[in-house]
């Protein structure tokens, strides 16, 4: 009797120990320090930073020096330290990226202009990553939209750290931040397997998730949501030859922008279809689109325009 | 009914617009206002307002909350609240509504279904006639 009492005993304080909650570890932001114990002694301590800075061809340019000085040395003050990578043609983004990640980097901060910005939201998603920006160059509309238009505010938002989840577009594996594009498009969308969209002439085709607009003149209708968990279909307005208004405006929009919200379309086409995936151009036959909602987690400013 | 904003900015709103131009076929489905100066086959279905352009043309059964018809309409239309045909409408079917606004030109062809409770109210078996004798005699 005694023995079974006893054993009663050990299974139960077994089974309280197993539903003990875990405690959640906090991690150090600064500091991560990796141990190798062999029979009981620490060998070797690795200090790990947890940002990765990520510098554009362009911004390693004379012109921009005295800049990137001053933001090095205002993100050295405010206890910013990270691992700094110059990209070149020799080293691919996406490796940097994984390498970092695997080490235990959480935040990514991208030195460049929109184009270094799209290829590097293009990777990696799913991973616990979060992405700031730092404008440097001409056209940084994103950054701009993201509230971080100016250096010193992109420092300041990312000592602040102030997080927005948005959604990403995936094209047959490939994927997109703010736009797809197919010119010229004589293909059916078919959207989340209920209607078929087909335009009756060759339209431009858009699925945003996010608008960038190239120039003044290229506005929509509308403000697409990128947190909604929704992509949506735009067929542009025709383009009509007009004499009138000079040479600048020989091509000019008649009528109106359709829009239809969708997660899941199949572009169902005979040839290859020919988009443009962030500006990237590709071809793609009978391409997937989808929404993965809040992909990524981006840096915001106060004064964002999402 | 419909505000200028809401329309005149696309997809402001989770609108959806069907611009001329464009096909649609199949069941769409939509929880925000529609626009439609497009055409349209197979079923529409919204939560909120439908507005037919002039030039639109739909080859479909419609349900909406409200609708301002503008176009051609061939299926049948049911709304929940106000309906209203405009002067260039031209509708093939049954209707049912609970208000109805008929402008001076519209044109319906079907059975018309009003009232409170016209979503619940099944169709009435219609009376038989037979004429003899040159008079009508209700069976």
């Amino acid at each position: 009797m005694e023995k079974k009492k006893l054993n009663d005993g050990v299974r139960v304080a077994r089974i309280r120990q197993a539903q003990a909650p875990k405690k959640p570890v906090d991690p150090d932001e600064f500091k991560k320090i990796l141990t190798l114990r062999r029979s009981n002694r620490i060998i070797r301590e690795v200090t790990v930073p947890t940002y990765s800075y990520i510098y554009d061809p362009e911004v390693q340019d004379k012109k921009y020096l005295k800049d990137l000085t001053l933001i090095e040395n205002r993100l050295t003050d405010l206890g910013l330290h990270g691992r700094i990578h110059r990209l070149s043609r020799f080293k691919n983004l996406k490796e940097i990226i994984e390498d970092d990640v695997k080490s235990g980097a959480k935040t990514v901060v991208i030195f460049g202009n929109d184009e270094t910005i799209r290829k590097a939201l293009g990777i990696c998603p799913g991973k616990e990553l979060t992405f700031a920006i730092i404008p440097f160059g001409e056209k940084n509309t994103i950054a701009k939209l993201l509230g971080v238009g100016d250096c010193f505010e992109a420092c300041q938002a990312l000592s602040a750290r102030l997080t927005y989840s948005i959604d990403l577009g995936v094209s047959n594996g490939q994927f997109f931040f703010s736009s797809l594009k197919i010119p010229h498009c004589k293909a059916e969308i078919i959207c989340d397997g209920n209607f078929a969209v087909s335009a009756y002439q060759d339209r431009d085709i858009e699925i945003l998730n996010f608008h960038v607009p190239k120039n003044e003149d290229d506005k929509l209708d509308f403000t697409p949501n990128p947190t909604d968990g929704e992509l949506d279909l735009v067929v542009r307005k025709f383009n009509k030859l007009s004499i009138f208004g000079g040479w600048r405006h020989m091509f000019s929009r008649v009528g109106r922008d359709s829009v239809f919200f969708f997660k899941e379309a199949n572009v169902v086409s005979r040839d290859q279809v020919t988009m443009f995936l962030d500006g990237r151009k590709t071809y793609q036959q009978n391409p997937k689109i989808e929404v993965i909602p809040n992909a990524l987690k981006l840096i915001v400013g106060k004064n964002r325009l999402i | 009914m419909f505000k200028k904003d809401q329309l005149t900015e696309g997809g402001e709103n989770g609108a959806t617009v069907i611009a001329e131009g464009v096909k649609v076929e199949g069941n769409f489905i939509s929880r925000g206002n529609v626009l439609v100066e497009g055409m349209l086959k197979g079923t529409v279905k919204t939560d909120q307002d439908l507005r037919v352009g002039e030039r639109a043309k739909i080859f479909a059964n419609v349900v909406a909350a409200n609708a301002v018809i503008a176009g051609e309409i061939q299926g049948n239309l049911r709304v929940l609240g106000q309906l209203e045909m405009l002067s260039t409408s031209k509708m093939t079917g049954d209707v049912e509504a609970k208000t109805l606004i008929v402008s001076a030109g519209a044109c319906i062809n079907g059975k018309c279904i009003m009232g409170a409770d016209s979503a619940s109210v099944e169709p009435q078996a219609t009376l038989k006639t037979k004429v003899t004798n040159g008079k009508e005699k209700i069976e």
